[in-house]
């Protein structure tokens, strides 16, 4: 028996619900979810609007794009933002997890350069697990290997019903998909995207 | 009847730094304050007094008098902290006390003397103690308070007792000066030949106030007693500090937060008992090798919870540098706000406040407070100022902020990137811009901003497109119609 290590049969399962977004489509609590692309923002702002108590927003201190209130007006109300501005890569990881494992905000969404390996992305998900909610990473670059449990890809479109292609690549429910979507807009009374296959990507 | 003890620090300033062990104060010394335009000595030490300087002298003339003169400006502000600090110890002689600045405290001592064995055991005591902290004091006990002052700071020997209802025989040889009435008056009594307090006392009032005003007579009433000449009894605001001191250093972090959590329930008891929280903690380690560390905390709304402050010290604590130890620590609480009291339980809203300002907090300790912000709505309509970024910590949240009813971008680039531009086009028809080309679909425009004039930066006019590409992005493009050259860049990203 030497060097067996006692294994426990317990595994910890751990659900804190989902987030609808539409119909058949929908984002797990208590998970980190990795957004790529140039809609990304857009992404994040949707499945804001979808919660309802503050938002914390980590963004670089010296990056050239900023959250602008009026446009993020027509998702959400932009009183609920908590933005932080942080210096570097660490500093936005560390005010990530701080930010999730404090009960309190349904929604944490730290912008990356370079998406979270493995190490970094299994700590966001152990702190959305402890309060349930739920974790964006932008990744502007590079995606890597990670522990997030799904990764979505958003890329703007040149049409004007639908501006934006969500498409899923990575998902631990082995969800798949491509969907055209039309942002929510406070303004007509929406709060959720609406989100509508397509099929013949999803086939491809 | 009221007796009134007066204690007369005249060496205050001096003295203050002689305690610090200031060496300039073994030779001669002065303090010196700027009095119109010119400096002149305020207090000279023995050795500046014996070579001839004496306050009132300007500074260039006592250096005549005296070379080897050093000086020192005065400083209020710390000068009346020694006097604040002197009145919390004199709480061990009389619980009335009151002080008068800038260098005299008041104590009622009806009714305590027995405590010391009389009145002049009582001031003598006083005295004695104030020695021993370094300091020369001057008494004098009268029924009035301006009675025992001038005993203390004109009377022949440092403690005058002016026996009850004898306060005007006991001041009889007391010059006039301690009528404290304004210079120019006091000039007038003595040029009339009345030196001492004796020899006004012989006038009648009403001859009084015919040749010199109602101020002398006024002043020669309340001195005897005779017109009322009350006491303002200063309370001293609550302070909350706890400190601990350690027979032997203690080093480990789990040490020192066994420290802090005894430290911190003190406080937060007294904070509690007055219903308040502090926005502000401060901790002093001293150590044995490295003298004092100096720790803060904030919180973004008042606290009083014991777990609250160990897990904000818990960073700064694991930062120090403790190499041979600490013993002497101090935790004091600043920016002291009552507490507002919140329903706990059955009220979902408040449970995720707490949680929102814990992370505030967190997060503002470790990066600063001013890099946790939030947005408020402001009334402008260049795009770059319709909000204003406030610190979290210190501001409340906007409830309602209605959709914005132009369209605008969800991301403002600040400062605007140039494009360059492939096909030119109002707006450009073909243009690449961050590495990618892209071509204009549709555009709609121009929506016309004119700078605000009154505000600094940006004043231009600029016309702003929306531009949808044929790539797929929705682009914020921006021009200035006056320039000369025509130039493009983007203002912002679309959704």
């Amino acid at each position: 028996m030497v060097g067996m290590a006692q294994i426990s049969d317990e595994i910890r399962l751990v659900s804190h619900g989902f987030l609808s977004l539409s119909k058949g489509v929908s984002l797990a609590k208590g998970k980190l979810h990795e957004v790529q692309g140039r809609s990304a923002k857009g992404f994040a702002l949707s499945v804001a609007a979808r919660t309802s108590g503050p938002v914390i927003w980590i963004t670089g201190k010296y990056t050239s794009d900023r959250l602008l209130p009026a446009g993020v007006s027509a998702f959400m109300s932009p009183g609920r933002i908590i933005l932080i501005s942080v210096l570097d890569r660490q500093e936005a990881l560390w005010s990530a997890e701080q930010a999730l494992r404090t009960p309190g905000a349904d929604c944490v969404v730290v912008e990356l350069g370079e998406g979270p390996d493995l190490r970094e992305s299994r700590r966001l998900q152990i702190a959305a697990e402890e309060t349930g909610g739920v974790a964006l990473a932008l990744i502007a670059r590079r995606a890597q290997t990670s522990a997030a449990h799904t990764r979505w890809s958003c890329e703007p479109a040149c049409d004007a019903a639908r501006p934006s292609r969500w498409g899923l690549s990575k998902s631990k429910d082995g969800q798949q998909g491509r969907w055209a979507v039309a942002y929510p807009d406070r303004r007509r009374g929406e709060h959720a995207p609406d989100l509508v296959p397509l099929a013949a990507a999803s086939a491809a | 009847m009221r007796r009134t003890l007066c204690l007369w620090l005249p060496h205050l300033p001096l003295e203050r730094l002689a305690r610090k062990g200031d060496p300039r104060t073994e030779g001669p010394f002065a303090i010196i304050a700027e009095e119109k335009s010119a400096w002149r000595i305020t207090h000279a030490n023995r050795l500046a007094a014996e070579a001839g300087v004496s306050p009132g002298q300007s500074l260039p003339d006592a250096r005549a008098i005296c070379p080897a003169l050093l000086s020192e400006p005065s400083d209020p502000v710390r000068e009346r902290a020694l006097l604040v600090t002197l009145r919390r110890w004199a709480d061990k002689l009389s619980p009335a006390i009151a002080i008068d600045e800038p260098d005299c405290l008041l104590l009622d001592i009806a009714g305590v003397t027995h405590l010391f064995g009389g009145e002049a055991e009582m001031a003598r005591h006083a005295m004695e103690a104030l020695s021993d902290l370094g300091l020369t004091a001057r008494a004098g006990i009268a029924d009035t308070r301006r009675a025992a002052q001038a005993l203390a700071k004109y009377g022949r020997g440092p403690l005058e007792i002016a026996e009850e209802g004898l306060t005007i025989t006991a001041l009889r040889d007391i010059p006039v000066d301690a009528l404290a009435c304004p210079a120019s008056l006091i000039g007038d009594l003595k040029r009339a030949g009345l030196k001492t307090i004796g020899q006004l006392t012989e006038i009648r009032s009403a001859d009084l106030s015919r040749r010199f005003g109602l101020e002398v007579s006024a002043a020669r009433a309340a001195l005897s007693g005779h017109e009322p000449d009350p006491v303002s009894l200063s309370t001293l605001a609550p302070t909350y500090a706890a400190r601990m001191t350690l027979p032997e250093p203690i080093g480990l972090v789990s040490d020192l937060q066994a420290v802090l959590e005894r430290l911190a329930g003190q406080v937060c008891t007294r904070l509690r008992d007055q219903n308040c929280g502090a926005r502000r903690f401060g901790l002093t380690v001293r150590c044995v090798d490295t003298g004092d560390h100096h720790l803060h905390v904030g919180f973004a709304r008042p606290c009083a919870e014991v777990h609250h402050i160990l897990h904000q010290f818990h960073h700064p604590l694991d930062q120090l540098k403790i190499s041979f130890g600490a013993d002497w620590f101090r935790l004091w609480a600043e920016q002291v706000e009552p507490l507002t009291p919140r329903q706990m339980g059955l009220d979902y809203a408040g449970a995720e406040t707490d949680g929102l300002s814990q992370i505030i907090t967190t997060i503002g300790n470790r990066l600063g407070f001013d890099r946790v912000h939030r947005f408020l709505p402001r009334d402008a309509h260049v795009p770059e100022r319709t909000f204003a970024c406030a610190e979290a910590a210190t501001s409340e949240p906007v409830e309602e902020w209605g959709a914005s009813s132009a369209l605008r971008p969800i991301s403002l680039c600040d400062p605007v990137q140039p494009v360059s531009l492939i096909e030119a086009g109002r707006p450009p028809l073909r243009f690449s811009w961050r590495g990618e080309d892209f071509t204009t679909h549709i555009a709609k425009g121009p929506e016309r901003f004119t700078g605000e004039w009154w505000v600094a930066g940006e004043t231009r006019t600029r016309d702003y497109w929306w531009i949808q590409t044929e790539e797929g992005q929705r682009l914020w493009l921006m021009t200035y119609p006056a320039a000369p050259d025509v130039r493009w860049y983007v203002a912002g990203v679309f959704a």
